[in-house]
């Protein structure tokens, strides 16, 4: 009996590279694998549901599935993760020197539900107290290729959520100074995105944390969370006829992060044995970051799911029953 | 129509682009054989069985020393380590420095490979201990080493022992028949046989209890990071398509900053969270391994100097004899 001939969108990172290059095989399925960019997988995703299986964004994946919308069953992989607050840019001359100074202020967002902006927003308000509605909110994506759109989302009350017209962009508006801050800015333009300008080094813009990088590891020697950006999801209808996919992709994307985890290890090893990096860093450079499955995961996600509500983006806190498929429930 | 050659080539972050196939030489199409170096460069020595491959650039120096003409040298360089550092002695043997290595029975699997070369290079130069200061116990048969396929004879004034086909280098640790042993290779193929696993036996050590921090010194010191491997060609394809060589250093090249981006994507985390400092986001970045003959020039003329005063190479190799002409520039 032949294998499953299933579809699969899927980002190049080091934790999908072994799927990608069929260095590992999902048991019992041939995938035609597409690459793709999350911005554009996600839209072809929730506009028509083109492939079997894919990422997903999980911010997405909480709207949809808190609307009833049950075209895509929900697998606990997650291969893409960021302290995303840190990327926030602000305009030199908006004067704000502090989280706090973003509220009254305009601010940029490629696509308003995305998991890298709801990250970013529930961190404002958590951590800096300055809630989505304390900011005026300029999206980027037009209503015809955004992924609000394709799913016929409405912005929530009390929040002002502004279209960036065609003409302009994130990009542009930071330069002209109609925008003063904006975050998840996405420089690689494709066809949902269109900025081009690069604000890490334009003389008029600075991040809004001087030190982002300590303030990641702030972040996270705090909450313990490394913010998850992408989940996976399968068609309903492939996965009620074949419910054996799920745990097999579970399987083979453990397989394919492990090759990650020891890949890395013989990455670094010549910079730890000539001392470029300090031996006392093996152990460190050793540790798994990065574990599949619910358990795992289990707090990121229900902190995800508890912004989500907060923000007004699902009308309850989701669930992990409600995300992921019965039988990686238990993963 | 692509040239069609036969690749033994060895598994690591800088020749994985290759295996896999994500890099092509133009104008090439490879067979590829991943192959263990011990079993890759008896293989190539004794039958030339490759037209392209990784070589031992010890053995490479000694067959261009003996007017052996059958490869051209690519300065293709996949891998390096602080041999030295990976000498393992017998606690009851009463070395506790290097200089106690002197009067002692040493262990070794082959002696003309580069790793043993270059500990000895580090054992005269660094410690003053020289080869004639040791026993050797050399473990590879002649049928199946590297020694056998070259002809290869013990220099004057050095005494090399054979291991009997029914002991090796890893039951006379154990036994004490050896005190010590340099680069001991457990992962057995066609030309080892040692299993014993001596990192863990209560009788052995290493004698650098640092080993690590030897390491460093010795690089800081001297700037060199001692390489292993190159790679050769058989000279009848490169007169036939001169163009290959080139060609072939382009597609490591491009291997290699694969390599470089990829060990930058999978450090990315450990850097964000803090469990590596930020600090060294730029020493991680850092490119080490550069092919080319001009990058890696100190580093091959510090390996011929010490073959050359081992008595492996009968005067000084020139980094020019060893590689391909059109590659010299590289």
């Amino acid at each position: 009996m032949a294998n499953l001939r299933l579809s699969l969108a899927i980002t190049d990172n080091p934790r999908t590279r072994a799927i990608i290059d069929g260095r590992v095989i999902v048991d019992g399925v041939d995938f035609a694998k597409t690459v793709l960019g999350p911005a554009e997988m996600f839209w072809r995703q929730l506009n028509k549901a083109e492939f079997d299986v894919s990422e997903l964004s999980m911010s997405e994946l909480m709207i949809i599935r808190s609307r009833g919308d049950d075209r895509f069953v929900g697998i606990p992989i997650f291969t893409t993760r960021r302290f995303y607050h840190t990327g926030i840019f602000v305009r030199k001359d908006a004067k704000i020197d502090s989280p706090a100074d973003l509220k009254g202020k305009t601010i940029g967002v490629p696509e308003y539900i995305q998991t890298s902006a709801l990250w970013t927003r529930g961190v404002l308000e958590s951590e800096f107290g300055v809630a989505a509605k304390d900011m005026t909110f300029f999206m980027e994506r037009l209503r015809a290729r955004c992924h609000a759109g394709a799913i016929g989302f409405d912005y929530p009350p009390g929040v002002t959520v502004n279209q960036i017209p065609q003409e302009k962009s994130i990009g542009s508006m930071m330069l002209s100074g109609e925008l003063q801050a904006c975050m998840s800015y996405n420089r690689h333009s494709d066809v949902i995105d269109r900025s081009t300008a690069d604000l890490d080094h334009h003389p008029d813009i600075r991040p809004l944390f001087a030190d982002s990088a300590a303030e990641c590891i702030r972040y996270y020697k705090k909450t313990g969370i490394y913010p998850i950006n992408h989940g996976m999801v399968v068609k309903r209808e492939v996965f009620e006829k074949h419910p054996w996919l799920v745990l097999n992709l579970l399987k083979a994307f453990n397989r394919s992060n492990d090759i990650a985890e020891r890949e890395r290890r013989e990455q670094v090893a010549y910079h730890l044995e000539t001392g470029l990096v300090p031996p006392d860093y093996r152990q460190a450079l050793g540790k798994r970051l990065i574990n599949f499955g619910v358990k795992a995961n289990r707090e990121v996600l229900e902190t995800a799911a508890r912004y989500s509500n907060q923000q007004g983006l699902t009308p309850r806190v989701m669930k992990m029953e409600e995300l992921f498929a019965p039988n990686a429930q238990d993963s | 129509m692509n040239l069609q050659l036969s690749l033994a080539i060895t598994n690591n972050p800088r020749t994985w682009p290759i295996i896999d196939s994500r890099v092509t030489p133009e104008g090439i199409d490879f067979t590829t054989s991943v192959v263990d170096p011990s079993e890759m460069f008896w293989r190539q020595l004794r039958y030339a069985e490759f037209d392209v491959s990784e070589m031992s650039m010890s053995s490479l120096m000694m067959i261009r020393a003996q007017g052996d003409e059958r490869f051209m040298g690519l300065p293709v360089f996949t891998t390096r380590r602080f041999f030295h550092t990976n000498i393992l002695v017998r606690k009851d043997a009463k070395i506790d420095s290097p200089a106690d290595l002197k009067g002692k029975r040493i262990g070794v699997p082959e002696y003309q490979q580069t790793a043993a070369l270059w500990i000895r290079g580090a054992l005269e130069n660094e410690f003053g201990v020289a080869p004639k200061d040791m026993t050797f116990f050399m473990e590879r048969l002649p049928s199946r080493s590297h020694a056998g396929a070259v002809g290869f004879k013990a220099p004057p004034g050095v005494t090399i022992n054979q291991i009997p086909a029914e002991k090796g280098i890893g039951s006379m640790m154990v036994s004490g028949e050896l005190d010590a042993c340099m680069f001991y290779i457990r992962n057995q193929n066609l030309v080892d046989r040692s299993s014993e696993d001596l990192h863990n036996h209560p009788d052995i050590k290493p004698l650098f209890p640092d080993s690590t921090a030897e390491g460093i010194r010795y690089y800081k010191k001297t700037g060199i990071y001692p390489i292993n491997h190159g790679m050769v060609i058989r000279r009848e394809v490169v007169e036939k398509q001169p163009w290959a060589v080139i060609n072939l250093l382009k597609a490591f090249d491009q291997a290699n900053d694969i390599a470089e981006r990829e060990r930058r994507e999978h450090v990315g985390y450990h850097l964000e969270t803090g469990l590596v400092q930020p600090q060294y986001r730029d020493a991680l970045a850092k490119q080490i391994i550069t092919h080319g003959v001009k990058a890696n020039r100190e580093t091959l003329e510090a390996a011929a100097k010490y073959s050359n005063q081992q008595s492996l190479t009968p005067r000084v190799v020139t980094v020019d004899e060893l590689f391909a002409p059109n590659a010299l520039a590289s």
